[in-house]
C-alpha cells in the first residue's frame, strides 16, 4: 500500500511506500515459488518442503528479510538449498536402505512444462525455470545460485539452443505497435 | 513473456500446493529452534567431555607433524594415520560407499612434478567432514601431514548439524610421490546477508582447473591426478553425528564399526586411485586385493557429464 499526502499546492503526492506485511508478500509469492521449485526439482514434496522452510525462516526474521534488496530472491535461494539438502539426504538414505525412490508424477497442470524442462541438465533447468517461471532477472538468478552473471547468460543461451522459440521473450505490448 | 512462461501461467493461477496458514509456518520455525537448542546443548556437553578427556589423558601420543598442530587434534589424526592395512582389507568396499568416477582420457593433473590430489570443500559442509577423515587415512599411506591445527564443527543449521572435523586450511603434506592441494573455500560462519557462509580461501589456478571442469558440482570435490574424481562424500556423514573427534578416531581401526566402514571404505577407493596415478610405486598396500578390486570398480564407473 502507498501512503499519500498533499504538498504545499494541495496536490496529492506519494509520501513513501508502507512496509509490506509478511502476509501479503507470502500470499503473492507463494504460487511462484511453488511452481519454480516444482519445475526445478520435479518433486512436489521436495518443492513444498523447501518453500515452506523458506517462508518459515522469512517469517522469523521478516524485518531483516523485508529490508533486503530482493526478499523473493532470498526465499528462492533458501528454498532451493533446502530442497537440495533434502534430496541429497534422501539419496543417501535410499542407498543405505537399498530402497527405491518413490516415483511421483509431476501433478497437472505442471506436467506439460515439466516434460519440456526435464530434458535439460540440472543447472540449465534451474536457470531457465528461475528466469521464465520465477521471473527473476539474470543478476538475481546469479545471486540465488551463487554463480556469476555471465554464467547465467551463457546457460540461458545454451538452453535457448535446445528449446528455441519457447524461450523467446516477446516485446511488451506497446512496442508491438507502430505509433 | 515467453511461450514457456505462458504455458506455466496455470501453475500460478492454480497452485499445485496450497500455502499453509502462517501459524503453521510459525510452528515449523519453533520446531527448528528447538532442534537447534538440543543440538547446541549436545555440542556443549561434547566439548566439555572432550576437554575433560584431554586434561585426563595419561600421555601425549606421537605427533603427526609440524609445530602448528594442537596436540589433542594431532592425537586424533594420528589414529587416522595409524589405521592398519588389515583393517582396510577387512572392511573392503562396503555397499553403502560410493566409488569415485574414473575419468577416461583425463589429462594428468600435476604439481611440483608429481600427481596431485585436489580437495575443494568448506568448513561448514557436513559431507566434507566425512571426506576429510577418508583423505587423511588414504593420504597418510603416501606421505606426512603437518599443521592440521584447527578443529571445526560443520554448520549447526545444515543437514547432519555440528559434525566434528578439522580444517585443511594452512595444513601441509609432504610426500615424494604425491602432492596435495586442499582449499576450504568457505568458513562455518554464516554470512550476515543470510546467503551462505563467509568466504575463506580462493582457489588457485590448479584447483580452478580441476574443479571448474565439473561445472561447480558442490562440495566436497576431490580430483586425483586428473584421472579420478569424487563428487560429494563417499559415505553418509550421518555416522559421525553426535560423536566427538576422539570417538570418531577411536573407531577407525575397528572393522565392525559403522564409522570405520564409512571412513575406511571411502579411503580404500581413494587409496586405489592414488596408487593408480602413482603407478603403484608409492605404497605397499597398492597390491592388496581390496585396492585391486577398488581400481576395477572405478574403471567401470566412468564420469559422465549430466
Amino acid at each position: 500500500m502507498v501512503a499519500t499526502g498533499t504538498d504545499e499546492a494541495g496536490q496529492l503526492v506519494t509520501l513513501g511506500r508502507e512496509p509490506e506485511s509478511f502476509d501479503s508478500w507470502y500470499e503473492r509469492e507463494h504460487p511462484r515459488l511453488i511452481a519454480t521449485l516444482l519445475l526445478s526439482t520435479g518433486d512436489i514434496d521436495l518443492a513444498a518442503d523447501g518453500v515452506d522452510e523458506a517462508f518459515a525462516r522469512a517469517l522469523e526474521k521478516w524485518e531483516q528479510v523485508r529490508a533486503m534488496e530482493s526478499p523473493t530472491g532470498w526465499a528462492f535461494r533458501v528454498a532451493l538449498n533446502h530442497a537440495r539438502r533434502t534430496a541429497r539426504r534422501r539419496a543417501f538414505e535410499r542407498r543405505f536402505l537399498i530402497r527405491r525412490a518413490k516415483e511421483v508424477p509431476v501433478p497437472a497442470p505442471a506436467g506439460e512444462v515439466w516434460q519440456i524442462v526435464s530434458g535439460l541438465p540440472p543447472r540449465q533447468r534451474e536457470v531457465v525455470v528461475l528466469r521464465h517461471i520465477g521471473d527473476l532477472p539474470e543478476a538475481e538468478i546469479a545471486q540465488v545460485l551463487g554463480i556469476s552473471r555471465s554464467t547465467v547468460s551463457s546457460t540461458l543461451s545454451d538452453a535457448h539452443e535446445r528449446l528455441g522459440q519457447l524461450l523467446d521473450d516477446e516485446p511488451p505490448n506497446e512496442e508491438r505497435h507502430h505509433v | 513473456m515467453s511461450e514457456l512462461s505462458r504455458m506455466a501461467q496455470p501453475l500460478l493461477d492454480q497452485p499445485v500446493a496450497a500455502a499453509p496458514p502462517v501459524a503453521d509456518l510459525r510452528r515449523r520455525g519453533q520446531r527448528r529452534r528447538q532442534r537447534h537448542v538440543l543440538g547446541g546443548t549436545t555440542a556443549v556437553l561434547l566439548v566439555a567431555a572432550l576437554a575433560t578427556a584431554a586434561i585426563l589423558a595419561p600421555s601425549s601420543p606421537k605427533p603427526v607433524g609440524g609445530s602448528g598442530s594442537s596436540s589433542t587434534l594431532t592425537a586424533f589424526i594420528q589414529k587416522g594415520v595409524a589405521v592398519s592395512d588389515s583393517a582396510l582389507e577387512a572392511i573392503g568396499l562396503p555397499s553403502g560407499v560410493r566409488a569415485p568416477n574414473s575419468v577416461p582420457g583425463g589429462a594428468p593433473l600435476t604439481q611440483d612434478g608429481k600427481p596431485v590430489v585436489v580437495f575443494v570443500g568448506g568448513e561448514y559442509c557436513p559431507y566434507c567432514a566425512m571426506e576429510r577423515w577418508a583423505l587423511v587415512v588414504a593420504l597418510s599411506r603416501f606421505g606426512t601431514f603437518s599443521n592440521l591445527g584447527q578443529t571445526i564443527s560443520s554448520s549447526s543449521t545444515d543437514v547432519f548439524p555440528g559434525l566434528q572435523s578439522w580444517s585443511f586450511k594452512d595444513s601441509a603434506f609432504t610426500s615424494s610421490t604425491l602432492s596435495f592441494a586442499p582449499a576450504e573455500v568457505y568458513s562455518s560462519t554464516p554470512n550476515p546477508t543470510g546467503f551462505g557462509y563467509e568466504p575463506l580461501q580462493s582457489l588457485t589456478p590448479l584447483q580452478s582447473q580441476a574443479f571448474g571442469a565439473y561445472g561447480d558440482r558442490g562440495y566436497p570435490f576431490v580430483d586425483i591426478g586428473g584421472r579420478y574424481v569424487a563428487l560429494g562424500s563417499g559415505a553418509n556423514p550421518g555416522v559421525l553425528q553426535n560423536l566427538s573427534l576422539d570417538q570418531i578416531a577411536s573407531q577407525l581401526d575397528d572393522p565392525s564399526s559403522p564409522v570405520a566402514q564409512a571412513v575406511d571404505g571411502t579411503a580404500n577407493y581413494l587409496i586405489a586411485a592414488m596408487c593408480s596415478v602413482t603407478s603403484n610405486r608409492a605404497a605397499a598396500i597398492c597390491t592388496s586385493p581390496v585396492i585391486v578390486q577398488a581400481k576395477s570398480a572405478m574403471a567401470v564407473n566412468p564420469y559422465q557429464a549430466s
